[in-house]
């Protein structure tokens, strides 16, 4: 089985090998200490998940690791293959001072280790194994199959892509593969989940488990959009047939920041079994939809520079497939970020989860009166959290600020034509 | 629609097509006063004559290469091969005379004529006479190879195949001489060639032939039980081998599964394996899975015999292990 | 060759006498299929015939002395070495040039070939490339013959290797049981393919594959093309008369080799030399000057216009097109 590095703290995402604490062809228990790991809190021990043997060691001290990254090949004792990655424990030590943070490293690398220094060219990246089906699918969908196959055991099926784009389309059939075993022997009583249900939980833990993210948040006041929209609605609604929404503006809002900060239009993607990056063309927005019993993502495709009528236009008409079941080929087309507005819901503000193939994820809270400060003077008004997730291993920080920024610049302040 | 065994769909489309035309004539071993082993010819002595109806020695290649000989000079033969494993006593007449004759002519002589061959396993005649034999001819270009799996189909196929102006060769099968089906009699001739879907499923295509046609469906009965719908198709014709049904079920499904009653290498399952993956192969969810006999001749007593058939839970547990 | 003569079952049938016409139409027949084969033997020199082929010189009293026995319904089957019963049956001869030039022209498109020079409407059913293959074929075009109950005969050339093959004994047998009006003309040339007689068939006198099977059978002098023509027409009158199969034996020899590959030096010189004194075509040339039919000049004139009239179709085949590499294949086999 691999033995991979794990993810010791939210913000984990390298470590440097510090110290091998076994040696190839040493006998190992569940629960033993294997490596000493330096990440950038402190340094941990990382322990056997099994019993076995450790047959290899991968990457050699000094190397630094992306998380996820496979560290070792364990033997497991009995030799039953595992299904699932290794779950490992970390236990702090005494740790010393963090070491000065070192020059970037590569992005997790998938399925060839760090290089070790001074130690044999590396193994070449193991094919993924993904059924011609769900090669088709992972194309089309732009889903990373080096990412799925992170926390697939053997090949990559249908299943597995529908489940990581959140596809709308039902599994043929309730047997198919489920990170949730559809019958748990503990319960007896439980209901087996719908294959809706079924996909969108296998979706969120490929999702929480392979991206690292961070978060940014901003309140923005929408009297602007308010008071755009008593005044181009009407005309808007005359001409194009669509009564606009909150949505319609924070949509076209946000399309005109991804314009601005193309940075943000990155997708992050397998290249031949090594990990990269995506340049999106066009500004394509995934919308989340509510439908009864979970959610989907149709693509609004192409909104930079579209006027309000057209961006109404085309989320009406993308709620609208959703809802009648005619989800169009371009919906399951790779988006770098996707909308999730609940600014009618009840919750101040929230952290959505980025889905397997986007880079970031924008979602917007209840829209509600709040006291803000403004030039020196508390005032009340109307507005919204703004919570952007954000995918590390593209965008850092500072861009994910930036962005968030004229976000909030353009939706306070617009201009809004329709 | 009439319910009557297989045996009798055959008879009925000799019957009806030889009544129809008095330049069909049959010729084997043993159909004539006797009605032979299988009965597949049983009173077309009688209504026919010894002109039209003619026991022959036992000497396929004799026999075969005669009925050659009355096709490209005007009348329309039917050959009966006893044994479908007999077959390989006159290769050379069907390999190099009959499937060629048209063609070597330029196509100026036509050969229309029917080779029937009742072959299969299951009935506990050991290895040298429970051949299918369906995949023997299969490389074999200018032969039209067809294999009925019901009464229906055995009624429908043979009257096609009679009234086609090339030579077929029709595969019967002994086991299922005695099952019984509904035979539309006097019913519209059927497509002689062409896949036919016989049960509807999403999850997965299984392709099947002759006696394998049942006990596929009998395998979707299982599946179904398990929430598994099994897409069940009869192959029918083996050449010329229409895929396209094949495929687009495929497309549906992502999974396909063959049933033949031969061993694996050299059966007609590598070839639709192999036409599927080159035209839907971004369909495939799972390698295509074929099941076979053994790699052994088909042994005689009946527990090993039972054994090496494919089996609906053999057929189901290999559909299982795909989707 | 002195020619034996098996006891015959039925009554002799009568036999038509030969007319003087009939006599100099069968010199120039055999004249025309010798210039055929020697104008194939100088194209495939040419390279203009493909692959192989099968010459019959030394063998046109067989052709030539049946062909005028059979009737246009009759059915025709041969070997690979047919070209001579295809010549005498009236197949054209710039259609067989071409076919063995492989072109469009040719009597089968050009895909048949040397080997299988086909065209059913002269009741030529067809040219079998495998030894024995053909004679169940004829044997079936015999149930034909038999079913329509016109007089028609089926007849089937082959050599004497076929004699050991088990298609033979099957098609004999059969067409015996059933009594069929099957003429079975053996070649008997001494050399299946490159190996004499005697070490592949325990007698040389293939006439006795007939007994076996209670046949009716003659042996003649296949160089002798009216001892060829008397023996087939009896057989030919028995069979439309209801009397069953006969097997005909002609004693001969051909010239060349197996096969253009084939320089047969096999052969015992001596054995050569004296078939090659008993040519048919010199045997007969001699036998009409004698009769007063032939001159010599005239012999020679014979010969010169048929060697021009071959010459010209095999000109003529040349110059055909090849067949379109885009040719319907599916519709030569199921038109």
């Amino acid at each position: 089985m691999d033995f991979l590095v794990p993810k010791l703290s939210a913000t984990m995402e390298q470590a440097k090998v510090l110290r091998w604490l076994k040696q190839p062809g040493d006998k190992i228990r569940s629960g033993e200490a294997l490596v000493e790991l330096e990440t950038d809190k402190a340094a941990m021990e990382v322990e056997s998940p099994v019993d076995g043997v450790l047959e290899e060691i991968l990457v050699g001290e000094g190397a630094d690791v992306a998380v996820g990254a496979k560290l070792a090949e364990i033997g497991e004792a009995g030799g039953s293959a595992t299904t699932a990655p290794v779950e490992t424990k970390p236990r702090p030590t005494a740790a010393p001072a963090p070491p000065p943070v070192k020059a970037p490293v590569a992005p997790p690398a998938r399925p060839a280790p760090a290089v070790p220094p001074r130690a044999a060219p590396p193994p070449p990246a193991a094919r993924i194994l993904a059924s011609p089906l769900a090669r088709r699918l992972a194309r089309e969908r732009g889903v990373d199959l080096a990412v799925l196959a992170r926390t697939k055991t053997g090949r990559i099926r249908k299943a597995d892509v529908l489940a990581a784009t959140g596809a709308a389309r039902a599994p043929a059939s309730a047997t198919r593969p489920s990170p949730v075993p559809a019958h748990p022997a503990t319960d007896a009583a439980a209901e087996p989940l719908t294959p809706m249900r079924a996909r969108i939980a296998e979706t969120v833990t490929l999702s929480r488990q392979t991206i690292p993210a961070f978060t940014l948040d901003r309140f923005v006041s929408t009297e602007a959009v308010a008071r755009a929209r008593a005044e181009l609605g009407p005309a808007v609604e005359r001409d194009a047939g669509v009564k606009l929404t909150l949505t319609d503006f924070l949509l076209q809002a946000l399309a005109d920041a991804l314009g601005q900060n193309p940075v943000m239009l990155q997708r992050f993607a397998d290249a031949s079994g090594r990990p990269g990056s995506v340049r999106h063309g066009q500004v394509d927005i995934g919308l989340v939809v509510a439908v009864e019993g979970g959610m989907m993502i149709p693509v609004l495709p192409d909104l930079g520079g579209r006027s309000l009528a057209e961006v109404g236009v085309a989320r009406r008409d993308a709620v609208q497939r959703v809802r009648s079941g005619r989800l169009v080929a371009g919906d399951g087309a790779p988006v770098p970020i996707a909308l999730s507005n609940l600014s009618r819901g009840g919750a101040d503000r929230f952290e959505a989860i980025i889905g397997p193939g986007q880079s970031s994820v924008l979602a917007v809270g209840r829209e509600h009166e709040a006291v803000v400060a403004r030039g020196g003077m508390p005032v009340v008004t109307t507005g919204v959290h703004l919570t952007l997730s954000v995918d590390h291993r593209l965008i850092d920080g500072v861009v994910g600020a930036t962005f968030l920024g004229q976000l909030a610049d353009r939706i306070e302040f617009g201009p809004w034509q329709s | 629609m009439q319910e009557i065994t297989y045996r009798e769909a055959i008879l009925a489309a000799l019957q009806e097509e030889m009544r129809r035309d008095d330049k069909i004539l049959i010729m084997g071993e043993d159909i004539g006063p006797s009605g032979g082993p299988f009965k597949t010819c049983q009173g077309l002595y009688e209504e026919f004559g010894p002109a039209r109806v003619r026991d022959t020695p036992i000497a396929e290649t004799g026999f075969v290469g005669a009925a050659l000989g009355l096709a490209i000079t005007g009348y329309r033969p039917i050959a009966e091969i006893m044994f479908a494993d007999f077959l390989g006593v006159c290769f050379d007449q069907i390999v190099n005379s009959i499937a060629k004759h048209r063609f070597m002519s330029g196509g100026k002589v036509k050969a229309p004529l029917v080779i029937r061959a009742i072959g299969g396993a299951g009935l506990r005649f050991g290895a040298q006479h429970s051949q299918t034999g369906e995949s023997w001819l299969l490389s074999v270009p200018g032969l039209t190879i067809v294999c009925p799996s019901s009464p229906n189909e055995a009624y429908g196929m043979l009257r096609a195949a009679i009234r086609a102006d090339n030579p077929v060769i029709v595969f019967e099968h002994k086991a299922l001489l005695s099952t019984k089906g509904p035979v539309d009699i006097g019913g519209p001739i059927p497509p002689l060639t062409g896949p036919r879907v016989l049960r509807p499923g999403s999850d997965a295509t299984v392709v099947a032939s002759l006696a394998m046609v049942g006990r596929a469906l009998e395998a979707a009965e299982l599946l179904a039980k398990d929430g598994i719908e099994a897409e069940v198709i009869d192959i029918r014709s083996l050449r010329p081998m229409d895929t396209g049904p094949i495929a687009e079920s495929v497309r549906k499904t992502n999974i396909l599964v063959t049933v033949e009653e031969q061993a694996q290498i050299g059966g007609w399952g590598g070839e639709v394996a192999a036409q599927v993956t080159e035209s839907a192969f971004d369909y495939l969810d799972a390698p295509p899975a074929r099941v076979t006999l053994p790699d052994y001749p088909v042994p005689y007593s009946p527990p090993l015999e039972d054994a090496a058939i494919p089996s609906p839970e053999r057929i189901a547990a290999t559909v299982k292990s795909l989707v | 060759m002195k020619a034996k003569t098996a006891k015959p079952q039925r009554a002799t049938a009568k036999v038509r006498p030969l007319t003087d016409k009939d006599r100099l139409d069968l010199f120039r027949m055999m004249v025309r299929i010798r210039e055929f084969e020697e104008e194939v033997q100088r194209s495939y020199l040419e390279g203009l015939v493909h692959g192989t082929t099968h010459l019959c010189q030394g063998q046109e009293a067989v052709s030539a002395g049946t062909g005028i026995v059979f009737r246009e319904d009759d059915y025709i089957g041969y070997t690979y070495r047919g070209h001579g019963i295809c010549i005498a049956r009236g197949m054209d001869a710039e259609a067989a040039f071409a076919e063995l030039f492989g072109r469009e022209t040719g009597v089968c498109g050009g895909v048949g070939g040397s080997m299988h020079l086909t065209d059913i409407d002269k009741g030529l059913i067809g040219a079998f490339g495998i030894v024995g293959g053909g004679l169940p074929v004829s044997v079936g075009a015999g149930v034909t013959a038999q079913l329509n109950g016109r007089g028609q005969i089926s007849a089937t050339f082959f050599g004497d290797g076929a004699t050991n093959i088990g298609a033979f004994h099957e098609a004999m047998n059969i067409a015996q049981v059933w009594k069929l009006p099957v003429l079975f003309i053996c070649e008997n040339n001494l050399y299946g393919e490159f190996t004499r007689i005697n070490h592949t068939t325990p007698y040389e006198d293939l006439i006795k594959r007939a007994k076996g099977y209670e046949m009716a059978a003659v042996q003649v002098d296949g160089n002798d093309v009216e001892a060829v023509y008397a023996a087939t027409a009896e057989a030919a009158g028995r069979a439309r008369a209801g009397g069953g199969p006969t097997f005909i034996e002609c004693m001969t020899y051909r010239h060349r080799g197996h096969s253009r590959t084939d320089p047969a030096k096999y052969r015992d010189p001596k054995e050569v030399e004296a078939w090659l004194a008993r040519d048919p075509i010199k045997l007969y040339e001699a036998a009409l000057i004698k009769r007063k039919l032939l001159t010599k000049q005239k012999a020679e004139a014979i010969i010169a216009e048929e060697r021009a009239a071959m010459r010209a179709a095999s000109e003529r085949a040349a110059a055909a097109p090849w067949p379109d590499a885009g040719i319907d294949f599916q519709a030569l086999t199921f038109a």
